[in-house]
């Protein structure tokens, strides 16, 4: 019999269905809920992606792929049938994330600033096809204007979409990227260890919390 | 049961209307069917509301846009995308495509409440996971309008908020934003908590949804309809009838 | 045959909560053999809002998903029209006061538990005839009711049958007990009286919840606050505090006219009910210094009244810690420390006992009261008796939308 003067902890949930019942719908309802506001207050950018974002980092990409196809199906039922069409870009979204975030391109502020820029042109290029064929290269937003420059200037439309969509979404995903992590900083240390442990390797060094003992062994996070 | 076969019509009218949508490539024929799915869309209150907030956010600008483009700036359709046509024939193809692929998935899926909405996705096979994931969003939904708006009212009170002019409240806007995912996080772990000890998800998709076999004929009957859309638009587009029985060839088919 | 209440005594930190989950199974994986209807001992937590289904929209559609369960049959129907969750049917259940919403979570529990229900520290903020009339329903109904309360001897007085102690205290060492020795040198002192002159205000919608209130609040006192749930107490707080704009009405100090909402919190600090709506900083020290800032006080200054009212609360040793990681009760200490800090020359109090035991309640007591000697007022939100006769104080009574002074 081990003689350990260690108190009992408690027994955590099951990592997996935690994040089912917490993360993911938290997930859905960040794209979704950030998408609209930002959306309505008019402001250049959508933002739509911060919950993929988030969860791809904590959850894999499976996870992150999920919340971010979810967030534009529920959306395209509550708020926008436009958003349905776009489920593919917030699947490759989740994938580069993911990718990324497993090789430490998250870990500091610089790496985090490419890693954003980079993730503009591969959502920017994800999503061009689909506005060409099923939008006619509009989506309403600004980003249709030089669209419509570059097709008066001759150029096809798909390259008039892409190289508009490589003007506006690195900056866009870029400030997307950065409100995720500095996000992720700020959640309750202990809670997000719970619910994600291999967290701490992928986001940078300074907003990673020392591992202690909770503060009272009978008392769970409740 | 009527409600799982009422759930199931429901979804392939949206897919037959939608896929025919995609294959038509006639624009006033399209345009019609949009004007023709507007009349049931402005009767029933919540899906009225609903579209009308899809136009103005989406819908009207996306609209105005392609007639901007295509119908006055370039005048002529892009090349090789939908046959020979004209900028405004092309604008016209491509934004009543939009509008009634919107107008048929509101009318199908957007008057239903939660339990209702579960039941559907469970009817139409979805996994367990998936439809908790579901559950859990449409929860939390409303909640965080709720808890941004008494995050708002604290701060206030702890005189950390003046939000007298728009600019400050897009200044301190960010602010808002760590708690807001702290909590909501927290309440979302302790809710699912809550589910598993009460088994509550197990309890709302127990009932079958309110509807009643008065409505199962309304959805035959519109399941019918987009049978026709899909198979109409089959033969225009790709002549299906003409390679069956080539003798109808000589009709334009 | 009544059931049983069984009431766990102890400490804050002693390990009562942690019973009540242990004994109804909450962090138990499910038992997949087990069907829908088998049920257990249900829990109900401090925070009742997060004991509701979030799956309903209304109260009455609340009450009727628990009611598939089948259990109960019309015996919560009853319970429920009884403690006036009927009349609520159409709100919702988000948008209830905390009493409210403590009673739909344990009416709902109801109806699924069989073997008895586990009250975790709910019921305090509901007003006394509804609590008496619900712990009578439900020992009519349930074998076995377990309540963690600190107030539990305001409850039921003699019906308690059995009192059970907690198992020994595991870890008490990380908070310390609240003292009245506290930085309240930076208080705001205010000499002339607050005055409301007819104040109105109605949610968008609804029915009044305010009508031509009017009352001359002296400082240097403590007022304790009295009204039934829902009848506008923090709606009241809330417009004294500026995060919401009356009506009509106007609010003076003294012969000043003042405007409240155009500088939020300035004049009046309001503590809310719920501790999580106002915990916005990643760490405790974070969060009192969010209060303790002031322009011209130099950082040293500042990083020792944060190290002051943490003690006065005692969070000392829990200064780096993500408020949200801790205990509700750590939780609520937090945001009470957090709103005395600001020491502006008023103080609203929502039920700042509520999870606090007796020796923390006499702690916030005498720092109410050491508030007033320092120059401030205090108005207290709280349906605690023993609370109410620690203070001492005058008695303000809203009811109806209007407030008389007892």
């Amino acid at each position: 019999m081990n003689s350990s003067t260690r108190p009992p902890q408690p027994s955590p949930s099951p990592a997996g269905r935690s994040q089912t019942l917490a993360l993911v719908p938290l997930g859905i309802a960040l794209n979704l809920t950030l998408g609209t506001l930002v959306h309505a207050l008019k402001a250049p950018v959508y933002l739509d992606a911060i919950g993929t974002i988030i969860l791809s980092l904590l959850g894999g990409f499976r996870m992150g792929a999920a919340v971010g196809v979810s967030s534009f199906l529920i959306g395209g039922l509550l708020t926008n049938p436009v958003l349905p069409w776009f489920s593919g870009t917030q699947a490759v979204i989740a994938a580069y994330v993911y990718i990324v975030g497993a090789r430490g391109g998250f870990r500091s502020l610089p790496r985090t600033v490419v890693a954003g820029l980079g993730l503009g042109v591969v959502a920017g290029i994800a999503s061009a096809p689909v506005i060409v064929a099923l939008f006619g290269g509009v989506t309403g937003s600004g980003a249709s204007i030089l669209v419509a420059f570059l097709l008066a200037s001759g150029k096809t439309l798909l390259n008039s979409v892409l190289l508009s969509g490589l003007a506006a979404e690195p900056l866009d995903k870029l400030l997307q990227c950065l409100i995720a992590i500095w996000l992720i900083g700020r959640l309750p240390p202990r809670l997000l260890d719970r619910l994600a442990p291999d967290l701490r390797n992928k986001i940078p060094g300074p907003l990673q919390k020392a591992r202690r003992e909770p503060p009272s062994a009978s008392d769970s996070v409740r | 049961m009527n409600g799982t076969r009422t759930a199931r019509l429901r979804a392939y009218l949206a897919f037959s209307v939608i896929v025919g949508a995609f294959i038509s490539n006639q624009p006033l024929l399209l345009a019609a069917l949009w004007c023709g799915l507007l009349v049931p869309v402005l009767l029933v209150r919540p899906v009225r509301l609903a579209y009308l907030r899809f136009l103005a956010v989406a819908g009207l600008p996306i609209t105005l846009g392609l007639f901007f483009i295509w119908g006055w700036l370039l005048r002529t359709a892009p090349p090789g995308s939908a046959g020979e046509m004209s900028g405004a024939a092309f604008a016209t193809l491509i934004s009543s495509r939009l509008l009634l692929v919107a107008a048929v998935i509101q009318l199908c899926f957007v008057a239903m409440d939660t339990s209702d909405l579960l039941w559907t996705a469970k009817s139409l096979g979805l996994g367990n996971t998936a439809i908790v994931a579901l559950a859990g969003s449409l929860a939390l939904l409303p909640e965080i309008q709720l808890r941004l708006r008494q995050i708002v009212t604290a701060q206030k009170a702890r005189g950390l908020l003046a939000t007298n002019t728009w600019f400050q409240r897009l200044v301190t806007f960010p602010t808002l934003l760590p708690p807001l995912v702290g909590w909501v996080l927290r309440s979302a772990v302790q809710r699912g908590e809550t589910w598993e000890h009460r088994r509550l998800l197990d309890l709302a998709l127990e009932a079958s949804p309110r509807k009643t076999t008065s409505t199962f004929a309304f959805w035959v009957v519109m399941s019918l309809l987009g049978t026709g859309w899909l198979a109409l638009n089959l033969v225009l587009r790709f002549r299906v009838v003409a390679t069956i029985w080539p003798p109808l060839r000589l009709h334009g088919f | 045959m009544p059931g049983t209440l069984i009431s766990l005594e102890g400490p804050n930190f002693s390990g009562r909560s942690a019973a009540l989950r242990d004994l109804a199974s909450v962090d138990a994986p499910s038992r997949t053999a087990d069907g829908p209807s088998s049920r257990r001992l249900i829990y109900v937590p401090p925070e009742v809002h997060n004991a509701l289904s979030g799956l309903a929209s209304t109260v009455d559609a609340e009450l009727r998903l628990h009611a598939r369960a089948g259990i109960a049959g019309p015996a919560m129907w009853n319970i429920a029209e009884e403690l006036g969750l009927l009349a609520l049917d159409r709100r919702n259940p988000f948008d209830l006061s905390g009493g409210q919403q403590a009673l739909l979570a344990v009416v709902s529990a109801s109806a699924i538990a069989d073997e008895g229900i586990a009250l975790d520290c709910c019921l305090e903020q509901v007003d006394r005839p509804l609590r008496h009339r619900l712990l009578q329903s439900l020992l009519q109904r349930f074998p076995l009711i377990y309540l963690a309360d600190n107030r539990a001897n305001e409850f039921v007085g003699a019906q308690i049958l059995t009192r059970c102690p907690p198992p020994p205290i595991q870890d008490s060492a990380t908070f310390g007990p609240i003292s009245s020795v506290a930085p309240l040198n930076a208080l705001v002192s205010s000499e002339q009286d607050l005055v409301l002159d007819n104040i109105s205000f109605q949610y968008a919608r609804d029915i009044p919840v305010l009508r031509d209130v009017s009352a001359r609040l002296s400082p240097g006192r403590i007022y304790v606050l009295e009204g039934t749930n829902g009848s506008g107490k923090s709606t009241l707080a809330k417009v004294l505090c500026g995060a919401l704009r009356p009506n009509t009405g106007r609010v003076s100090i003294g012969h000043t006219l003042v405007r409240p909402w155009r500088e939020p919190g300035r004049i009046v600090g309001y503590h809310f009910q719920n501790p999580d709506t106002q915990l916005f900083a990643p760490s405790v020290e974070a969060e009192l210094a969010l209060s303790t800032r002031r322009r011209d006080e130099p950082p040293e200054s500042a990083e020792r009244s944060v190290r002051a009212w943490a003690n006065a609360f005692g969070l000392g040793k829990v200064l780096q810690e993500h408020p949200l990681d801790l205990p509700y009760v750590a939780r609520k200490r937090v945001a009470l420390a957090a709103s005395f800090a600001m020491g502006r020359s008023w103080l609203i109090l929502d039920e700042p006992t509520l999870g606090q035991d007796d020796p923390t309640m006499t702690g916030l007591a005498e720092l109410a009261r050491a508030y007033t000697k320092a120059g401030g007022g205090v108005i207290i939100i709280t349906h605690s008796t023993a609370f109410r006769d620690l203070l001492g104080g005058s008695t303000l009574r809203l009811a109806e939308g209007s407030l008389a002074i007892v």
